[in-house]
């Protein structure tokens, strides 16, 4: 069963094409700049540090460093805004193909589901692109003149700091989708059925 | 004994109404109807728009409620059963094949004759076979593969046809079913869902405004106004075609 929802939820997004490029790419976005704050929280509290310097009394590096934190969750949250947007119009825009589906015999509870599965799946595909993206800034920006500091000295927060980005784009992407499948689970069957855009 | 008690009956539709709410009216859409439908039977409910077919057969179907009355399909009374009942009922024992075809557009033919069983603890392979099986049954083996777009309109009821048969229901519930396509295919549509009455014994409720189909049918519901004003006798032999 749960095989078989992953299946038509997967053919879902691929039926959507570039609709469904613009919530992977914007939760991505996000994902990569939690995962190049986490790998270099260390070297970001030293800049921090000096930074707050500059600015005197008022300014702490904490306070620093965690703006460049909500800056990342911010981007991210954006990306699950985007999500739900983009699958209530879904939903809306597959009234009827849920209302035949309903039809057919097939539960609220399944299509449902099926809508989760949808954001889950934006959010594996987004968080997998933003962990590429962010490897491939770590590497860049360790590899210049920025940090100072050899590429080896990083890659051992990467693990941890690629888990945390992940897991936090997946949560957030089925987060989104708990409205959207709630208005598929709340569709009349008649008037889905009977839906013409 | 009265037919709605009598055991043999598949459908029993008791002195059922509906009433919609429409702003701060309401409309009449059934009144006090009463239906009892035979194993086999091609029924044909006959009436102007209006006249309160659909409806009747949306609460058949289990698609909606009635507002006073009970309906029975196959020994199942589900008038106040919650949505997960009749969803089962829509599932197990009921096929629909409606005007405008409602095929998926992003599904072939085969895929939207599989839909029913797409969730169901069948093997893939099986599905595939039935639905196979059923699109060559309604003259479309060669078409397996297309998308409702590339179907006419008549090949696209005949999938709407197979995938009602998919999960071999106790009826077949038809919603103007020819409406949309022109006379000769309407008549070759009509020829194969007679022949399924015949051939398969599956028990077909139609609904129509075409005097054309009684000529198909075991029986003829005549209906105005949501009324049923004539109700024919159960058992009738099919006039000739």
């Amino acid at each position: 069963m749960f095989y078989r929802i992953y299946r038509v939820a997967s053919r879902n997004i691929v039926r959507e094409g570039r609709q469904a490029l613009l919530p992977i790419l914007t939760i991505g976005a996000g994902v990569t700049l939690i995962f190049v704050t986490q790998v270099f929280s260390d070297y970001l509290r030293q800049q921090a540090a000096q930074v707050a310097g500059l600015f005197g009394p008022t300014a702490s590096s904490d306070t620093i460093f965690e703006s460049s934190r909500w800056i990342s969750v911010i981007v991210l949250a954006i990306g699950a805004i985007e999500t739900i947007i983009v699958m209530t119009r879904n939903v809306f825009r597959r009234t009827k193909e849920i209302g035949i589906m309903k039809t057919v015999g097939i539960k609220s509870g399944i299509i449902s589901f099926i809508v989760v599965m949808e954001t889950f799946l934006y959010g594996v595909l987004g968080g997998a692109a933003g962990l590429v993206g962010g490897l491939v800034v770590v590497l860049l920006l360790a590899a210049s003149q920025l940090s100072l500091e050899p590429v080896l000295v990083f890659l051992p927060a990467a693990p941890s700091a690629g888990i945390y980005a992940f897991g936090l784009a997946v949560a957030s992407a089925v987060v989104a989708g708990l409205y959207p499948s709630y208005r598929a689970l709340r569709l009349s069957v008649l008037e889905a059925v009977s839906h013409n855009v | 004994m009265s037919r709605a008690a009598d055991g043999h009956q598949l459908v029993m539709v008791d002195n059922v109404s509906k009433i919609y709410h429409v702003g701060d009216t309401f409309v009449n859409a059934l009144l006090k109807a009463s239906l009892t439908v035979k194993k086999g039977e091609f029924v044909v409910l006959l009436g102007p728009s209006g006249s309160g077919k659909s409806t009747l057969l949306h609460l058949i179907g289990g698609l909606d409620r009635p507002t006073r009355g009970k309906v029975t399909v196959d020994g199942v009374e589900f008038t106040d059963k919650p949505e997960s009942v009749l969803s089962k009922l829509r599932h197990d024992k009921i096929g629909f094949v409606f005007q405008s075809y409602n095929l998926i557009a992003g599904l072939t033919a085969i895929e939207n004759v599989e839909l029913p069983m797409i969730f169901d603890p069948v093997p893939q392979s099986e599905a595939r076979k039935r639905a196979k099986g059923l699109l060559e049954l309604v003259g479309l083996g060669g078409r397996l593969d297309h998308r409702p777009s590339q179907l006419s309109g008549g090949e696209q009821q005949r999938v709407a046809i197979a995938r009602a048969l998919m999960m071999t229901p106790s009826i077949v519930i038809a919603d103007e079913p020819t409406a949309n396509i022109d006379g000769a295919t309407a008549a070759s549509l009509l020829d194969l869902m007679a022949d399924l009455n015949r051939k398969e014994k599956v028990t077909f409720i139609m609904a129509s405004h075409d005097q054309r189909v009684v000529a198909y049918s075991t029986r003829v519901v005549k209906m105005a106004d949501g009324v049923i004003q004539d109700d024919g006798q159960a058992g009738e032999p099919r006039p000739s075609a």
